[in-house]
């Protein structure tokens, strides 16, 4: 049972796992998948799975109950015992205008979770640093950026995909990652 | 969590926009793109009656304009000064200097919440 010492990575695991052990995978997305990656920099408090499948599982819908969430409105999973939200939204992997194929699978005390990988985990923060402005999305990305070995040719095409200002952005970008 | 505010730059050209707060003032409203005067104090740590009174200078100089949103007074840069595209890039050049700007900027949340999710 999670209480107010579980941490979002320990919830995503097990989460996770729970889903593959009935064969469904759920990919782990947004700043929840920046938390796993830079967590000393960037701390969310929802977890937003995406899956590929039509409708939950009752027999899943039972396990998060065991494990202490219950359905909020807004379909948010929601538990009392700990400040993480869980969502899950039925729609394809993807970052904007690119279709998601491939993401990483991180295993670890026989658990497993399926999360965006680093260079995807970037587009995707940066996603709504283009989008909205968003310099928190921002800094975020500049935070798997610091932590992880991304490819910054990867992101540097997605960004010439989605903005007109591919420069500034990876600028910003790179500039709040050495200062990480 | 209570927001930091963004400490004024001592370094050189930090005075180029009249003072060092009104030159970070500047960077601020730069990288947000549109603001309003209480937010922009909160990220300063100016007075609000302080960054009002300079909005109105730059105002009055053509480089920014108001719009009503709602019951804010939006602070934007004026498409229409003439030296846009150059004091943007000068802009730009600060920020990268300085980018504790960028990170007290990223202390507003601007994208989308979903409904039922709480802040």
């Amino acid at each position: 049972m999670f209480d107010q010492s579980t941490t979002l990575r320990e919830i995503a695991f097990t989460v996770c796992t729970l889903f593959d052990s009935y064969g469904k995978t759920i990919i782990l997305t947004g700043g929840s998948a920046a938390t796993i990656y830079a967590p000393e920099v960037y701390q969310s408090r929802d977890l937003d799975f995406v899956m590929q499948f039509a409708s939950t599982d009752p027999r899943l819908i039972n396990e998060l109950t065991n494990l202490g969430y219950e359905l909020a409105p807004g379909s948010t999973y929601s538990n009392p015992n700990t400040p993480f939200t869980i969502d899950f939204i039925r729609e394809n992997l993807a970052i904007g205008e690119a279709q998601i194929t491939k993401w990483a699978t991180i295993e670890e005390d026989r658990q497993k979770l399926h999360v965006l990988t680093p260079e995807d985990c970037i587009c995707d923060r940066l996603a709504s640093y283009i989008y909205w402005n968003d310099l928190s999305a921002l800094k975020a990305a500049a935070a798997v950026l610091g932590a992880t070995n991304a490819d910054i040719g990867y992101i540097e095409s997605w960004v010439a995909n989605e903005s007109g200002d591919t420069k500034e952005t990876l600028d910003r970008l790179q500039s709040l990652a050495k200062q990480n | 969590m209570p927001r930091k505010p963004v400490r004024s730059d001592s370094s050189p050209g930090s005075e180029l926009f009249g003072t060092a707060s009104a030159t970070t003032l500047l960077q601020i409203l730069y990288i947000l793109k549109s603001s309003y005067a209480k937010q922009l104090a909160d990220l300063t740590g100016m007075s609000v009656t302080s960054v009002r009174s300079q909005l109105l200078n730059w105002e009055a100089s053509g480089i920014i304009v108001f719009q009503t949103v709602g019951r804010q007074r939006m602070a934007t840069f004026n498409p229409r000064f003439f030296a846009k595209a150059e004091l943007a890039q000068l802009l730009e050049k600060y920020v990268l200097q300085n980018p504790s700007i960028l990170e007290v900027a990223a202390s507003l949340r601007r994208r989308p919440r979903k409904t039922g999710k709480s802040l």
